[in-house]
């Protein structure tokens, strides 16, 4: 496990947050793209219960977005693959996410099991176009993972779209209201296990994350921390 | 509860969507009468058929235009602005300016 | 006491071997695992349950489904819960309800004798004279009234919801329902059945369809065993579907979780409910309709009584009798309420058992024990016209008596969905009919009776359901049954009454007819004149008999006299079950945890939560002077990260922003901020904010806390039209924002911002620049909203706890405070500053609140722009004014009335006391005559007193804006 680090720095030496830090206070965070990513929240979390049933915060992740007439192109010249329809997203060769999110807009999400800022950089350097717009979702969205067998059933208790496999599989998106709050709602995987991504205001954050848990409970769920995803070395 | 047919995302529960009020014909507001204006903001029609109405897919932010019959509330079509409005719209200058 | 029980097949429900201790009104008993409250109570020959709401009559079990209210029973943590349905566990306590004394000796009773003087709707025109008398009435029939008592103390449990999705939902499992959602799995879709009784096949699992019940049996195994072998059959028990709503949206209740289920094809196999008979006392306990006999037998095994008289309008009732008599009850006569004999098979059958069979005739009155506690036999007449009888007698001795007067479609859920009733006199009995798409109906709802046709109607409804979704070709063959199951006339009026319509209501035959007479005619006005139906069965045994009732008495076709509309809930529903796991979002700011630790009182504003003021709430006054003074005096920071945040960008940003704020901005320079008014299209003022100019092509504006959705939706919904090369993002979330104010505030600026000149050269009152802070990238304007030196930093709300700790730590040296929303107001009231909102109403043009100003009406177009020049040319009615009050004056709130005379002039919209001003300072609404500094007004205040104010000229504090422009 060569990306666990030994010092574990607490989510206040940085000066960017998930704004729900506080939920996960006394795991071990690890640094990822200039915030702190819970590693492990309790001793017997494994690969297993998160092929289950688990939450995680994946919010210090890198991620940006644009939006417009030029946006595809624009993702093209960053070699970075479009999804094919609107509401839809696509994985990379380096577990990346491309969101497609309606038909022009486009929001790109880090790996959450690694560092992302040669991407970061990448991006944030690349020339601006004319009808293209960049987005602030890495600070106006908190990122949540929803990962296991139970998620659709997770899901079926706080939000009104068919999430079942065989309806929303692997690639679907699906911008709704989750708990009443809207959502995007992804599907796909993160290291083999299946998972759904929920994006939604950062500022009903704490809300959100207290719904999904509570919603986890009957299922044997809990929150845990991305060390079981971890690639084993 | 009803489904509406939300035309980039599909049919969702009416809870997701924000109704805007009619599409309706804005009058030149510099140079239509008093009259005509303060019907343009004030009267519908409130008649027994087919209306264009603007709706919000809330998550989304997503406006579009639903055709509905009034009386059944059936929603029959639902379709993108772009096809009731191509063109940019201008408006003419106020009078009282280009005179001065 | 030791209870009995039939041999099996009789039982299906109990386990023998299972006995539960229970109490019932304070006496113990012994029941069964597998028995509701009432049967078990049955089993021990306890019938009286409850007493009647309004003459407090002893009731007991009419159809041991349900369906009924007369088996309302107190449990521990929850009044009338029905006990037929309720299952019986270990040491539950279980009471009455509705009686004073005890439940067997309730002194209530006494009401049925005044029965004379509480005709129907008698409450109407009594209780209320003479003038005052109904003070005393009022304390009378409060304890009087309700069944049952709610426990204010109850916890209560978790309860959630779920969605669910299917393609074929079926609402009943009996054999229609079982058919249907077999033909339907076959085809491969995904299928639900719901079923709100704790086991499945409806009345394939009570009633005998042949003789000795064999075949009946055999027949709901099978059923039974293919639909738990079916993968793609999902069985819900113990599950009501409680409602039907638009697109087969289906609330289905189990538990404690609300299922709300989705079907693209809905199939109704409901049932029927089989239907009294309306005579003298016909709702003594040890009355049961036919169908509650055979349940209490089949599902209990348990006898219901030992000497029977079977009273029936079909061939069902003599199945009833065979039945009864098979399990040992002695059946003196079976009563057919039909002038000619039906089916000489059951005839012979009866006759076999040597049961005497009386045609054309029915129990005119059913004779009490003392107290009307239990029948003791009944009074049996020849029906000679259109209910009415002969006066011979004949009198047999029982403790039971059956009845089935026909049956009623459970049509609720289909006539929510649109479905129309109609009523057909050959058959005496309602059908339905114009069904929305994608909604069936099979079985005896669709007036199947006989077994095969049910089974036939299933599959039929279930294959035009397959049609729909594309799966099948067939054509669906129409399913007829030609079997009469309802007698014409079951309603019997005695002289003496108490021939009951309605047992929730305590409404008799006279009670319907006079409401009519009192000119009650439309079926509408008739229930809620007499209340008939509006009890907790909801009419589904009042509802025949009050159409006919109704239509006979106004000369009218039961058809055309309908029944009243249904409603959801079919079956009465828990808060908690609507209510589910409460979704209250609320929203916070980044900094949301420094407030609390630096000891704020929260207070919500739209789903936010904001800091109100720091300290303990006693201090509340005294805090707030404070931390405007310490704004004043020194620095102070507030958290406004809930101002709602746009940014417009594209070649077209500046034509917009022309396009939606009455102010211009073509030629707003780079670097600079505007004031932004939003007015709608009746030139209402709607929102402000402040608009910065980042670049040609880039604003950045502020909107108030609770229009940033309502803004944004209206921005994109124009540009939707206009079509403008621009894109609008609604940004009030991606960013933190703070105002550190007041003369020190450049000092703090000066130790943290690292990239700006922040000389007042340099950064300008009102400029906007860009900089970092620690590395953190910030935006900042100079605004004026306090009326003192201050600057908005806006950063990305993940760095907007650490950017708040930066300026607590830098401001120090100059005792930095943080200060509140209501510091804030107060403030900004001191410089007289408008509150969309607070200081508007729906009225308020800009010219009513001094915003003139801002509106720019060389520009070709803003929203609004005709509407306002027509409203600021109009004579003036009123004006937005400043108004001040001494110190020790009661202090005006808002909403208080401005008055000149007797008019009403206008209305106080801000208000407060002021310690800088050394006085209360506010804004009103006055008539222009009034709105001159110098003039004053008259203010309404509480206790009805009234204050003069002086109105001066705004603002109260700094008038040269000095301040803020240092």
């Amino acid at each position: 496990m060569s990306q666990l680090k030994i010092d574990t720095p607490s989510p206040v030496v940085f000066s960017k947050r998930s704004p729900i830090y506080r939920q996960q206070a006394g795991a071990l965070f690890a640094e990822r793209d200039g915030a702190a990513i819970a590693l492990q929240v309790t001793d017997t979390e494994s690969r297993a219960q998160l092929q289950q049933s688990a939450l995680l915060d994946l919010s210090a992740t890198f991620r940006s977005g644009v939006r417009g007439r030029t946006a595809s192109q624009w993702l093209g010249q960053q070699q970075l693959p479009l999804p094919a329809q609107a509401n839809q997203s696509v994985t990379t060769r380096d577990g990346e996410l491309v969101l497609r999110l309606g038909n022009s807009e486009l929001w790109i999400l880090g790996n959450p099991l690694r560092d992302n800022s040669t991407l970061a950089k990448q991006l944030q350097s690349a020339p601006a176009s004319a009808g293209c717009y960049p987005l602030s979702c890495q600070h106006s969205h908190s990122w949540f993972v929803l990962s296991g067998e139970c998620r659709s059933a997770v899901m079926a208790k706080l939000c009104g779209v068919d999430m079942r496999e065989s309806v929303f599989g692997p690639g679907a998106l699906a911008m709704t209201s989750v708990a009443r709050v809207s959502a995007i709602v992804v599907s796909h995987e993160l290291q083999g296990v299946p998972v759904f991504s929920i994006l939604s205001d950062c500022t009903s954050a704490t809300y959100m994350w207290q719904a999904l848990l509570d919603a986890l409970q009957e299922f044997g769920g809990s929150d845990a921390g991305i060390a079981s995803l971890l690639p084993a070395n | 509860m009803k489904i509406m047919q939300c035309p980039l995302n599909g049919p969702r529960n009416i809870s997701e969507f924000v109704y805007g009020g009619e599409v309706r014909q804005m009058p030149e507001p510099n140079l239509c009468s008093d009259e005509e204006w303060a019907e343009y903001v004030f009267f519908h029609d409130n008649q027994i058929g087919l209306v264009q109405e603007w709706w919000l897919h809330a998550p989304s932010g997503y406006w579009f235009i639903a055709e509905r019959h009034t009386a059944t509330d059936d929603i029959v079509r639902t379709f993108d602005p772009s096809e009731l409005f191509k063109e940019r719209v201008e408006f003419a200058p106020n009078p009282e300016v280009s005179a001065a | 006491m030791t209870s009995t029980r039939l041999p099996a097949p009789m039982g299906l429900l109990i386990d023998r071997d299972q006995p539960l201790g229970f109490e019932f009104a304070g006496q113990r008993y012994q029941g069964l695992a597998g028995d509701s409250v009432a049967s078990a109570l049955l089993a021990n020959q306890r019938w009286l349950l409850s007493r009647s709401f309004k003459y407090h009559r002893p009731r007991g079990p009419l159809t041991m489904a349900g369906q009924d209210a007369n088996t309302l029973v107190q449990l521990p943590d929850e009044p009338n819960a029905l006990a037929d349905r309720f299952p019986l566990t270990a040491g539950l306590r279980v009471e009455g309800q509705n009686y004073s004394g005890s439940l067997d000796n309730d002194r209530g009773a006494a009401l049925g004798l005044l029965g004379r003087f509480l005709p129907v709707g008698f409450y109407y025109r009594t209780f209320f004279r003479p003038l005052g008398v109904w003070d005393q009435w009022e304390k009378f029939i409060r304890k009087t009234a309700g069944l049952g008592h709610a426990d204010l103390n109850f916890k209560p449990q978790y309860h959630d919801k779920e969605y669910r999705f299917y393609d074929v939902v079926v609402v009943g499992a009996g054999p229609a329902g079982m058919q249907a959602a077999l033909t339907a799995a076959a085809a491969g879709v995904s299928v639900l059945l719901v079923e709100e009784q704790s086991l499945l096949g409806g009345a394939l699992s009570y009633h005998q369809f042949e003789a000795d019940g064999e075949s009946t049996r055999a027949q709901r195994e099978a059923l039974i065993t293919q639909v738990e072998n079916a993968p793609n059959i999902d069985v819900m028990l113990n599950a009501t579907c409680n409602g039907w709503f638009t697109d087969n949206y289906l609330p289905v209740i189990q538990g404690n979780r609300m299922h709300k289920v989705r079907a693209r094809e809905c199939i109704v196999a409901s049932g029927a409910y089989e239907q009294h008979v309306v005579f003298r006392n016909n709702d003594l306990p040890g009355i049961l309709l036919c169908s509650a006999a055979e349940r209490l037998m089949s599902w209990h095994a348990v006898k219901p009584g030992q000497r029977a008289v079977v009273l029936t309008g079909n061939d069902e009732g003599y199945s009833t009798a065979l039945m009864l008599h098979a399990q040992g009850v002695d059946v003196a006569a079976v009563v057919d309420l039909r002038p000619e004999l039906h089916n000489p098979v059951l005839a012979q059958a009866l006759a076999g058992q040597q049961i005497p069979l009386m045609q054309h005739s029915t129990v005119f009155e059913a004779l009490a024990t003392k107290g009307n506690k239990h029948i003791r036999g009944v009074d049996i007449r020849r029906i000679s016209g259109r209910g009415q009888v002969d006066s011979h007698s004949t009198l047999i001795d029982c403790d039971l008596l059956c009845m089935s007067g026909g049956y009623m479609p459970a049509y609720q859920l289909l006539c929510q969905a649109g479905a129309q009733l109609s009523y057909s006199d050959e058959r005496c009995a309602f059908s339905l009919s114009k069904l929305p798409d994608h909604l069936h109906i099979a079985g005896s709802v669709n007036g199947m009776h006989s077994l095969d046709k049910v089974l036939a109607d299933g599959v039929r409804a279930a294959t035009q359901a397959l049609v729909n979704l594309g799966l099948s070709d067939s054509v669906a063959e129409p399913v007829t049954c030609d079997r009469v199951v309802n007698p014409e006339w079951p309603i019997f009026p005695h002289p003496k009454g108490k021939e009951f319509v309605d047992f929730d209501e305590d409404l008799q035959a006279k009670d319907i007819v006079n409401a009519t007479k009192l000119g009650y005619r439309d079926i509408q006005l008739v229930k809620r004149f007499s209340t008939v139906g509006m009890g907790p069965s909801q009419g589904r045994h009042s509802a025949l008999p009050t159409a006919r009732l109704v239509a006979d008495a106004t000369d009218r076709t039961v058809t055309e006299t309908g029944v009243t509309t249904a409603r959801p809930p079919f079956h009465a529903e828990k808060l908690a079950h609507v209510a589910g796991r409460i979704f209250s979002p609320y929203r916070q700011t980044a900094m949301h945890h420094r407030h609390l630790e630096m000891g704020a009182q929260m207070m919500p504003a739209g789903s936010w939560q904001r800091p109100a003021y720091y300290g303990p709430a006693v201090e509340r006054d005294r805090r707030v002077q404070e931390e405007a003074q310490h704004v004043r005096s020194k620095v102070g920071v507030i958290d406004v990260s809930t101002l709602g945040g746009i940014e417009v960008r594209g070649p077209d940003a500046a034509e917009f922003m022309n396009r939606i704020y009455t102010f211009a901005f073509l030629k707003q320079p780079v670097g600079r901020t505007r004031y932004a008014v939003f007015t709608n299209e009746q030139g209402v003022v709607v929102d402000d904010g402040v608009a910065s100019r980042l670049a040609e092509d880039h604003f950045y504006v502020s909107t108030t806390t609770s229009g940033a959705d309502a803004v944004y939706r209206e921005m994109t919904r124009w540009n939707a039209q206009w079509r403008l090369d621009v894109d609008i993002y609604n940004v009030t979330s991606a960013y933190a924002a703070v105002n550190v104010a007041g003369p020190d505030a450049r000092k703090v600026m000066e130790q943290l911002v690292e990239d700006v000149d922040l000389s007042p050269e340099g950064f300008p009152y009102l400029a906007y620049r860009e900089g970092t802070i620690s590395g953190i990238p910030a935006r900042m304007m100079r605004v004026g909203f306090v009326g003192e030196l201050g600057y908005e930093i806006h950063v990305p709300s993940s760095y907007g706890e650490a950017l708040w700790d930066l300026l607590l730590e830098a401001g120090k040296p100059w005792q930095i405070r943080p200060f509140g929303v209501e510091s804030q107001r107060l403030l900004r009231l001191e410089k007289g500053h408008i509150i969309v909102s607070q200081d508007t109403d729906g009225m308020s043009h800009p010219g009513e609140v001094g915003l003139e100003w801002a509106v720019n009406r060389k520009k070709p177009f803003f929203v609004g722009c005709r509407s306002v020049d027509i409203m600021m040319s109009l004579p003036q009615k009123r004006q937005l004014v400043g108004f001040r009050l001494p110190a020790d004056s009661p202090r005006p709130k808002e909403g208080h009335l401005v008055l000149r005379g007797d008019d009403v002039t206008g209305n106080v919209t801000s208000c407060e006391y002021s310690s800088t001003m050394g006085g209360i300072i506010g804004m009103a609404y006055a008539a222009v005559q009034d709105a001159t500094p110098g003039s004053h007004i008259h203010i309404r205040v509480d206790g009805g007193k009234s204050v003069t104010a002086e109105v001066v000229s705004l603002p109260f504090y700094d008038a040269d804006n000095a301040r803020q422009e240092l």
